[in-house]
């Protein structure tokens, strides 16, 4: 990781928008990095040289995968066991005051358990787990949902574009690589507009700005352990922050899964025009604001 | 304006005043709280008693020929502005409720699970005091 975060390239962008489908696998190397990609055949051979002799066990320990939970005891054994073959990090749930036996699931399948005492919201149950993370001094944090919708296997892809200093905060998009679930006409309506408000004030495109798959950096999670994180609603505004406050994010491509439950946080008819309202408010009081400096926020 | 009405405002202010020291008193009602809801009293008891001509001026004031419609309209400015107080303090307390909350669960955690004793920094703290602690009466009965 950089020690001073750098802003955002448009030079990264470029070689984002060229990512293809692509194995988890190949995706770390295809997403940006810092320079311009090396065109050259025997640096892409040493590439996947490097891809070959990753030793995946080298990350024990270094990491944790953050799920927030709340009344997901149907599917939540299935995707820790995912997680598990695909990755060494720990796992902690943040049971958001479930009533069902969401907690019990994830305590029988060996991942840690942080209990709220009551329903709090989604964004409250990320920021539980950054608290966590930065406590245990974890190096990086993959948040994933718990319905099954985020494929595990781009956990250590997306962890390894932070553990090796590409950016502070790397987001699985799943409009890079244009397969698996797309949402709803209205929904992506939604997501084009505040992709586009996104990439203006972040200078850089921003395709998928609801995505919940991140991976961040210490320094990211530390910072979003204050009360500058938007704990009711985090999206496109969450970007914007990170950017304001000088960090460095970058997108590469994952594969996404309608939910196995078929529920969303942005269901029915009030919630979504309450989403969008919300969040042109949230992006507008984020720019009027004072830009952020992590190194002076209170915890 | 006619005395019923005088006689209507004039009791519904002394009812709010009445059931506000109420509240108080039995602790249903911070007194925080109370002072505005008091003030709204003393303003609606005081405009029983200031005559017509007063309460024409302040609709003239404000551009108004209907002084009730004038003095409505002022109530409602008052009631607003409440409700946004009393937003602004909610927000606040849903803030600290939500960090209280997360306190709470981290701190349970690591009651619950042994090795995430050091989630919390003032067990860390007590954790190595009490190391020092036993290292020193280990020393101790060394030199006894």
């Amino acid at each position: 990781m950089s020690p001073h975060p750098t802003q955002l390239q448009d030079s990264e962008v470029a070689s984002t928008e060229t990512s293809s489908q692509a194995s988890p696998a190949e995706v770390a190397s295809e997403a940006p990095a810092r320079e311009p990609p090396p065109a050259a055949e025997p640096e892409d051979s040493a590439e996947e040289e490097d891809e070959e002799e990753f030793d995946i066990e080298s990350l024990r320990g270094r990491g944790v995968v953050l799920i927030p939970a709340y009344n997901e005891e149907q599917c939540l054994g299935e995707v820790l066991d995912r997680i598990r073959a695909s990755c060494p990090f720990d796992i902690l749930i943040v049971d958001d005051g479930s009533v069902d036996s969401t907690a019990r699931v994830a305590r029988s399948h060996g991942a840690t358990v942080v209990r709220h005492p009551f329903n709090m919201g989604y964004g409250a149950a990320l920021q539980t787990g950054y608290k966590f993370a930065s406590r245990r001094h974890y190096e990086v944090l993959v948040q994933i949902d718990a319905d099954g919708q985020h494929d595990p296997a781009y956990i250590v892809p997306l962890a390894r574009r932070i553990l090796e200093g590409h950016s502070d905060a790397c987001v699985g998009s799943r409009f890079l690589v244009g397969e698996g679930y797309i949402p709803p006409l209205a929904r992506r309506a939604g997501m084009v507009l505040f992709g586009k408000i996104a990439s203006i004030v972040t200078r850089r495109r921003v395709t998928d700005p609801t995505s919940g798959y991140q991976a961040l950096s210490r320094r990211v999670f530390t910072f979003f352990k204050s009360d500058l994180f938007p704990a009711d609603y985090p999206d496109a505004d969450v970007l914007i922050l990170l950017y304001r406050a000088g960090f460095h994010a970058e997108e590469i491509p994952v594969k996404m899964q309608a939910s196995v439950t078929g529920q969303s946080m942005h269901g029915g008819i009030i919630r979504p025009l309450f989403y969008v309202f919300k969040m042109l408010l949230s992006i507008c009081v984020t720019l009027l604001r004072e830009p952020p400096d992590p190194e002076r926020i209170p915890h | 304006m006619p005395l019923q009405q005088r006689i209507v405002i004039f009791g519904v202010a002394v009812t709010l005043m009445v059931t506000i020291f109420e509240l108080v008193r039995k602790r249903r009602l911070r007194e925080e709280y109370a002072w505005l809801w008091l003030l709204a009293g003393a303003v609606i008891l005081i405009a029983t008693f200031v005559p017509m001509e007063g309460l024409s001026a302040v609709a003239n004031i404000m551009g108004s020929s209907n002084p009730p419609a004038a003095i409505f309209f002022l109530g409602f400015c008052a009631t607003t502005f409440l409700c946004l107080q009393f937003s602004v303090r909610l927000s606040r307390m849903t803030e600290q409720m939500k960090n209280l909350g997360q306190k709470v669960a981290l701190l349970e955690a690591s009651l619950e699970t042994p090795d995430l004793v050091t989630l919390d920094s003032s067990i860390e703290e007590v954790r190595s005091i009490e190391e020092v602690r036993s290292i020193e009466d280990v020393r101790q009965g060394q030199t006894e």
